[in-house]
């Protein structure tokens, strides 16, 4: 049988209705899954291949109308007008029918083919919700279908539904917004000029028109005819006099009748009143006024905690693996060859890559932590708590959700921030998004915390730092809305999930999927830098050492010091030593010598590059290998207080590569991305020089 | 518990109707029916897009610390409001 040209199709849905796990239901791909509104911010490509055709998948942002006032409405509004899909998949809360039928008339008017697919059924099942789904899809003459997406159920019947609809015959009707409505858009849209495959849109554009949204009529230009927008202007006037309501209620609530008649054709048993009992009890306490906060800094200190504590024993396995691997790989030259390739194998990728896998159990904690917080749809409850407190420093409560998922990557909590539909609140979010302490940043904690605080202080000195992360986020946040980005505060309209049962499948997967980009990023960059790093720290090599000349002179030494003394004449004759020894007056007011300097160098390719590269600077000087070895080294040579100035510097300065390069993406200027990079680098400077400075003037260190 | 709000005009400017009042003078977990939504553009655009429409119920549930945002239920979904959007939504003395 011959291939079929490939199907095109879209999902869309209000936030939080679980397209994104009908995506992966659909197309297998590894995506980002939340119980909180807003985590695809973008469009997603995925495809599957069904009876010998190529389905393509676009997943579009959660929309609760597209009436297009934040950029994530604006983006699935422009995909539906302007691209030409075989069929849209309208994926609706079964809990929460009502509205999510809202975006459904809407997309029928845009003259697309739907398929609705009445997500979450167990839930409203459960509520005791009874919808004749038969009698639904005779009513709307397109296929409806149930399917509980996180749980994978219903794939089966979505894909039969998508070939059903595409062999639908007879075109779809618009449906009716009452004699009057109908009868202006339906004179509207015989003249208004919509050529090509935007014909099909007339009814939605007409009705766009009627409310005055001039947005569309920009979108559209030269396509519109420029008299149909003076037209529009007077039968709307005419609509709200006869109707004694303004235009845009009017329209809206014409949609939602619509959208009750259906129902009450359909719904054969409502939702129990006590529905959400259990979310409600579980709130009583969570979501309390006076409890909430504190319960919230409870939660949070425990995920730190968890993430510090059980990952100990697996990164001790970790450990142990790497030493082998690294006596076995020097095992294989002979007993004191002096092998380049060897110390590129041992002192530069065992020592670099392997300083950052060691960290791999904690990553995945972490992610599992804050995964039960989104899956569980806590995260919202999160928002709501700190709503207040966010405002007040010029943030939104919408902010709080990518500032979260910051904590696991910088670039997934920057890009999330097109759920703000403020541009000032969506720039300040963006700017201050780095100071969340990321992944990336924990390996640099798992390794300092430990060289410098006692056991007792190590969990709260995590917390610690993951709270001079948020503060200072709160006050550069109030420092910009006071300066380059002044002025009024958006709105705050925010739905609340019921709490669910994270399931073990998508927790799992996330934690895969996030040890694997870790792991993917350990082999590729942070292994480049290695590699770089180590000749840059090898060569050029020294032809006479000072500690032979005072050898010479009769000083005597150990075997090992002597060993010890070249390792360290070669490290500072070396490339990077040269560059270290180069940037250390810059350093010097924070306490830093040209070892840590060095080490610094590279982070701005991967913040866990600096473990790697003081690995191997560590490494280079001497010969024992391990992280505790490493922490030993770093407490001989550093007082706390350095550590403490180091760890501010590392939290606050320079986002990484890839971070510039996505707030330049999101923030459509370079300026606001060099105000980012140098901002904050500036400021970790001051705070790291005043923190060493009066730390010592103090005595301490 | 009970908060003060710092927002005269809610009462005396944004309702012609004396029967109304906004949304924000309930207690946690009264009901009442949406007389009036009041604003303007994409902020009254949104709440109308999601339910908030006159003849509809909505219900108080909580209140945050500090007086804000308010935790309201509407046709059995729970929506976060700040005070400013909730000002805009006048309910009647009906439940």
């Amino acid at each position: 049988m011959a291939e079929k040209p490939n199907l095109r199709i879209a999902l869309a849905g209000n936030p939080n209705a679980g397209k994104t796990s009908l995506f992966n239901v659909l197309t297998g791909s590894r995506q980002h899954v939340g119980n909180y509104p807003g985590v695809t911010v973008e469009k997603r490509w995925g495809h599957y291949k069904a009876k010998n055709q190529r389905i393509d998948v676009v997943d579009l942002p959660g929309t609760y109308s597209l009436t297009s006032f934040s950029p994530e409405e604006r983006v699935a509004r422009d995909e539906l007008l302007h691209t030409q899909h075989d069929v849209v998949v309208v994926v609706a809360d079964s809990t929460a029918l009502k509205r999510s039928l809202m975006l459904l008339v809407q997309i029928m008017q845009l003259g697309a083919t739907p398929v609705l697919c009445l997500n979450m059924s167990d839930e409203a099942m459960a509520s005791g919700q009874r919808i004749d789904r038969k009698r639904l899809e005779l009513e709307l003459g397109f296929p409806v279908i149930e399917t509980v997406g996180h749980k994978g159920k219903g794939r089966e019947d979505l894909i039969e539904a998508i070939f059903r609809a595409t062999e639908l015959e007879t075109s779809l009707a618009t449906p009716s917004l009452g004699v009057d409505l109908d009868k202006a858009i339906e004179t509207l849209s015989a003249n208004i000029g919509l050529s090509g495959i935007l014909a099909q849109t007339k009814a939605w554009v007409a009705t766009r028109l009627l409310v005055g949204d001039e947005s569309i009529a920009d979108e559209l230009g030269a396509g519109i005819r420029q008299e149909s927008i003076e037209e529009a202007k007077a039968a709307a006037e005419l609509l709200a006099k006869t109707n004694d309501q303004d235009i845009s209620l009017l329209v809206t609530e014409r949609y939602f009748t619509f959208i009750d008649r259906l129902l009450e054709k359909v719904v054969k048993s409502p939702r129990r009143s006590d529905a959400r009992a259990r979310s409600e009890a579980i709130d009583r306490v969570l979501a309390n006024p006076d409890l909430g906060l504190p319960v919230f800094g409870v939660i949070m200190f425990s995920i730190f905690w968890i993430t510090f504590n059980l990952g100990e024993t697996p990164m001790g396995w970790i450990e142990d693996g790497q030493g082998l691997l690294s006596d076995w790989v020097t095992s294989l030259w002979p007993e004191g060859s002096d092998s380049a390739l060897r110390s590129l194998l041992v002192d530069g990728v065992i020592a670099g890559v392997g300083g950052v896998v060691v960290f791999l159990p904690n990553i995945v904690l972490l992610f599992l932590g804050l995964a039960l917080l989104e899956d569980s749809g806590y995260m919202a409850r999160a928002a709501y708590l700190m709503d207040r407190v966010m405002h007040r420093f010029g943030l939104h409560g919408k902010s709080f959700v990518p500032m979260m998922t910051g904590f696991g990557c910088s670039i997934p909590g920057i890009m999330a921030t097109r759920t703000l539909e403020n541009e000032r609140d969506r720039l300040t979010t963006m700017l201050v998004l780095p100071l969340m302490s990321c992944g990336a940043r924990l390996p640099i904690w798992m390794l300092l915390i430990p060289a410098f605080f006692a056991p007792p202080w190590r969990a709260p000195a995590l917390w610690g730092i993951y709270c001079i992360g948020i503060l200072l986020a709160f006050v550069l946040a109030l420092a910009l809305r006071k300066t380059v980005l002044a002025g009024e505060a958006a709105p705050f309209v925010m739905e609340l999930p019921p709490y669910r049962i994270p399931t073990v499948r998508a927790l799992v997967k996330k934690m895969t999927e996030r040890a694997w980009i870790y792991l993917r990023k350990a082999g590729t960059i942070i292994l480049a830098v290695s590699i770089v790093l180590w000749v840059m720290s090898t060569y050029p090599k020294k032809d006479s050492y000072e500690v032979d000349a005072q050898i010479a002179q009769g000083v005597e030494f150990t075997a090992k010091e002597i060993e010890q003394a070249r390792g360290g004449e070669d490290l500072r004759y070396s490339v990077a030593g040269r560059l270290g020894k180069a940037v250390e007056p810059l350093v010097e007011p924070m306490g830093f010598d040209w070892k840590l300097g060095t080490s610094m160098i590279g982070a701005f390719a991967a913040k866990e590059v600096f473990v790697a590269n003081l690995g191997i600077v560590y490494s280079m000087g001497e010969t024992t290998k391990d992280s505790d070895d490493l922490r030993n080294k770093l407490s001989r040579d550093y007082s706390p207080l350095v550590g403490f100035s180091l760890m501010l510097f590392l939290l606050i300065s320079a986002p990484c590569m890839a971070t510039f390069a996505i707030t330049r993406r999101e923030s459509g200027s370079w300026r606001w991305a060099f105000l980012q990079l140098g901002g904050l680098t500036l400021v970790a400077f001051l705070i790291s020089t005043a923190v060493y400075q009066i730390g010592r003037l103090l005595g301490a260190g | 518990m009970t908060f003060k709000f710092d927002l005269p005009y809610v009462m005396t400017d944004l309702s012609k109707s004396p029967q109304l009042k906004s949304l924000l003078y309930l207690s946690p977990g009264e009901r009442r029916r949406i007389g009036e939504v009041k604003g303007e553009g994409s902020i009254r655009q949104r709440l109308l897009d999601m339910g908030f429409l006159p003849k509809q119920d909505v219900r108080l549930e909580r209140v945050a610390l500090g007086g804000a945002p308010v935790w309201v239920e509407l046709n059995g979904s729970h929506l976060a409001l700040r005070r400013e959007e909730a000002a805009m939504i006048l309910v009647t003395n009906e439940a």
